[in-house]
């Protein structure tokens, strides 16, 4: 059944890698890691300056910084370095260089995210772009899925209401584009299929999938409410009765419910779903390529390559 | 008869399989049986010696379904009644009266089923609220790991999240688990206002259940991959007697517990039991788009829980 599915030309983290070359390969975006901290970012960011997808910028406590690199055999020493030891100011310091344009995205660092978030959207940093939200989107390429499945909001917004939502559709479909697949299936994730008066998941997920229909968002096919696996299973979107949905059964993209959610669908794939990962905020005047704590070297990566993709769309 | 806690859905249904053969085979009545996946799952859990069924619906739609699927049911008992409604009673009864250990849905709506299952003619309400249990064996985590309430409470206040909680540690001690370790589920691993369950969940459900149940370990708030893996409480720091080994992971809304369960069972291979707890009966449903071991271990889970109610008399006495 899964041959049924519509699979994008892009369907994988090496297509993604290899789009960002192409699109890197006559002008290097400047990346600034903010808070240089976890050997595994130095690594990360260490490829993806030797794959020449980007030119270092670093922002952060300079001594702390060579010590670091110098333990962890990494180059990265022709790395600019703006020298800052107080991580806080380190991370505003990123923020006004990427909102000036000196910097064309940002790789988070050190620190909690909700503490980030706090800095980044400071008036004085001039990074929140007026009328445009900054949300998290996550890019998946589960072992068992025959393509890259984005989902949002892991990081951002914890419960959206209905006006959020459009906006958490038009970034994902805004940014998969910029990845390379156009006109994403996006799906409203619910714990059903019906609409329930009392269940606001659901009816909000109908409004989205009508304004859909209509024309209303343009760049994207919307449906929903839809389950988990109607979303990704031709099979149980038939045996569920969805059969004439653009969107069940092979979704390109999913906007959960609330971040309890997208978390923890995001978590369980990279520790269990033997998934391949990465994440970025989307929305600002740069991307920001983020990571959990415990994300592998592969990981961050390809949140940087995501950022880079976003950066030069 | 063996107490070693269950550990994963092959370990279910083999102790499914010992208590059939230590006491007696669990009988479960179906309320309107006519659906192929049920009457399909009722004959296998029939064959592998753990169950005996009674079908209780439209005896020539059950005949016929069987009959073009080859699925054998000349050992189950049939209770012919076409009317869907009444068919539910009749299963209820059977559970009322003491002659089914568990309630099966068939082919009628989930709130239909338990509305009868609540009729307070058939004296099987608990003191608790329903609530779904999620039991999965995911590859890569050493244990079983229940989720709830992924079916029934949309938004349970801290209230609901208690007697979730409650019913969730039937489950578990069922399962022969001691202690039982609980994740209050969150976005974020400290307690913190913006947040607001956190709160509650930290000042309200941790102290009284930390009372009520001697054998309790529980933490709160925790996010899924800190409850579940070292690496990940390691890197995030977090320590604690519930981290990276949870039982039961509580939640917050139902669209978070079915969401992550489905992701799971769609991509990580995992295995499902599911049953409602809350009543005097474990209330047992399958979907059609369960697997085969999904729906063995479900009807496993049911038998084990059963016995359990039985053992300790909650069936009698509606602790649950």
């Amino acid at each position: 059944m899964a041959t049924d599915m519509v699979v994008p030309e892009v369907h994988s983290f090496e297509q993604l890698i290899a789009r960002a070359k192409e699109r890197t390969s006559s002008s290097r975006p400047k990346a600034a890691l903010a808070v240089p901290s976890a050997p595994e970012w130095l690594q990360a960011f260490d490829r993806a300056v030797k794959e020449k997808l980007v030119e270092p910028v670093v922002v952060g406590d300079e001594t702390l910084f060579r010590k670091m690199t110098a333990a962890s055999g990494i180059e990265l020493g022709n790395a600019e370095v703006i020298d800052i030891n107080q991580p806080d100011a380190a991370f505003v310091t990123a923020a006004q260089i990427a909102a000036r344009g000196e910097v064309d995205l940002i790789i988070k660092g050190r620190g909690s995210m909700v503490d980030f978030l706090k800095l980044l959207l400071r008036e004085e940093t001039l990074f929140k772009v007026r009328g445009r939200l900054i949300s998290h989107i996550a890019v998946m390429k589960p072992e068992r899925y025959p393509k890259l499945l984005f989902l949002t909001d892991a990081g951002v917004v914890p419960w959206p209401d209905l006006e959020t939502k459009l906006a958490l559709v038009n970034n994902v479909a805004g940014f998969a584009a910029a990845a390379g697949v156009d006109s994403p299936r996006i799906a409203m994730l619910a714990a059903v299929e019906a609409i329930y008066l009392q269940m606001p998941v659901t009816t909000e997920a109908a409004v989205l999938a009508k304004m859909s229909d209509r024309g209303q968002i343009k760049g994207a096919l919307v449906d929903g409410p839809l389950s988990f696996d109607v979303a990704v299973d031709t099979v149980a979107a038939y045996s569920k009765g969805i059969t004439n949905s653009e969107v069940a059964g092979q979704a390109d993209a999913m906007v959960a419910p609330n971040i309890e959610t997208a978390i923890g669908v995001y978590r369980a794939m990279a520790l269990y779903g033997r998934a391949e990962v990465g994440g970025l905020l989307f929305g600002g005047r740069v991307p920001v390529a983020l990571a959990n704590r415990w994300d592998s070297v592969a990981s961050r990566f390809h949140s940087i390559v995501l950022a880079v993709l976003a950066a030069t769309n | 008869m063996t107490t070693e806690p269950v550990r994963s859905s092959d370990q279910l249904i083999e102790r499914a399989i010992a208590i059939a053969s230590e006491s007696r085979r669990k009988t479960i009545a179906v309320a309107a049986a006519q659906d192929v996946d049920v009457i399909g799952a009722v004959s296998q859990a029939e064959a592998d010696g753990f169950l005996r069924g009674i079908l209780a619906g439209d005896k020539e739609a059950i005949q016929r379904l069987a009959g073009e699927q080859q699925i054998p049911i000349d050992r189950l008992e049939i209770i012919d009644e076409r009317d869907v409604d009444r068919a539910a009673h009749t299963a209820v009864r059977l559970a009322s009266e003491g002659n089914a250990d568990a309630i099966m849905k068939g082919f009628l709506p989930t709130s239909a089923l338990l509305k009868t299952v609540l009729d307070k003619q058939y004296r099987l309400r608990g003191k608790n609220t329903l609530s779904h249990c999620a039991v999965l064996d995911i590859p890569g985590y050493h244990k079983l790991l229940n989720f709830t309430d992924g079916g029934m409470i949309v938004r349970p206040d801290w209230e609901q999240k208690l007697q979730i909680l409650e019913n969730a540690m039937s489950v578990a001690r069922a399962l022969g688990l001691s202690p039982v370790k609980v994740a209050i589920s969150a976005a974020v691993n400290e307690r913190t206002e913006k947040v607001t369950h956190t709160l509650s969940d930290v000042d309200f459900i941790v102290p009284r259940a930390s009372e009520q149940f001697d054998d309790i370990r529980i933490q709160a708030p925790l996010s899924f991959d800190v409850a579940t893996s070292e690496k990940a409480a390691a890197a995030c720091g977090v320590k604690g007697p519930v981290v990276a080994d949870a039982d039961i992971f509580l939640v917050d809304s139902i669209e978070e517990c079915n969401i992550i369960c489905k992701s799971l069972i769609q991509f990580a291979e995992a295995v499902f039991a599911g049953v409602i707890v809350g009543a005097r009966v474990p209330v047992s449903l399958v979907s059609r788009t369960d697997t085969v071991k999904n729906k063995k271990a479900s009807l496993a889970l049911a038998c084990v829980l059963s016995d359990y109610y039985m053992r300790t008399n909650l069936r009698d006495d509606g602790g649950y």
